[in-house]
């Protein structure tokens, strides 16, 4: 009997759920500690006041807590297992956000009045954008690799019945 | 499996929230700004310095010195802006 097709397929699905293991570990921790960092930090209603496109205090307060809101809320989707696929289509689309407003800023900044805090804080605009793009292509490649994932365990399941 | 689903994100969780608290900047002051000058520290109102990587500074009389303007009581953060003085008066 053989063995061989069998045995790679289950070396690439262990490899595929390790991968999947470290990027769900990743954004979770990602999201939960940019959003806790923003909703702590009360300078961060700051830099909604002093962005361009925002100068009223009330719409920088709804700002600030929102999008802190929305990571936590996403990084919970990616942590329960049915929602997994829609916490990080959210994801893809928070970071397709921040690297559009990472080249903007690019464009049309000066500098770098960051709002970030922990390692990021340290980044410039081109660095940030480049971390976005990076966390882009990793998100959609977990999606990428979750379909996967979840199809050969179907396909298992139809063969040991 | 179970280890992916549960103890996994549950563990991500813990880890980052322990980091988070960590490293919040807590010093700054979102209402107020502390422009330092020769006589003490002038509190004003939260100043617009504007998206820029220039130290911002401010004067507190009309044509005075222009003074830096720090973002925590406790003038350890310096208020960043696009470099133009500000009027604080």
């Amino acid at each position: 009997m053989y063995y061989g097709d069998l045995n790679i397929s289950a070396r690439k699905d262990k490899r595929r759920s390790i991968y999947l293991s470290i990027m769900l570990f990743y954004f979770i921790w990602l999201l939960v500690f940019s959003g806790i960092t923003k909703l702590a930090d009360q300078s961060f209603v700051n830099f909604w006041l002093n962005t361009p496109f925002l100068f009223e205090k009330r719409m920088a307060e709804v700002f600030a807590i929102v999008i802190p809101i929305v990571e936590l809320l996403t990084a919970l989707l990616i942590g329960l297992r049915r929602t997994r696929r829609i916490g990080l289509y959210f994801a893809v689309l928070i970071f397709m956000i921040y690297a559009t407003y990472s080249i903007w800023s690019l464009i049309n900044a000066n500098g770098m009045p960051c709002s970030c805090n922990g390692f990021i804080a340290q980044f410039s605009w081109k660095q940030y954008l480049y971390f976005n793009i990076g966390n882009l292509v990793l998100a959609r490649s977990s999606i990428y690799i979750l379909k996967k994932e979840k199809r050969f365990y179907r396909d298992n399941d139809r063969n040991v019945s | 499996m179970k280890s992916k689903n549960f103890l996994l994100p549950m563990m991500a969780f813990i880890c980052a929230i322990g980091m988070a608290f960590a490293t919040i900047n807590q010093s700054s002051d979102p209402e107020l700004d502390y422009i330092v000058t020769e006589s003490g520290v002038e509190i004003v109102e939260e100043l617009n310095c504007e998206i820029g990587n220039t130290p911002c500074e401010a004067r507190i009389t009309p044509g005075g010195t222009p003074y830096p303007v720090y973002d925590d009581p406790a003038l350890m953060t310096r208020k960043i802006g696009v470099g133009k003085v500000k009027n604080a008066f």
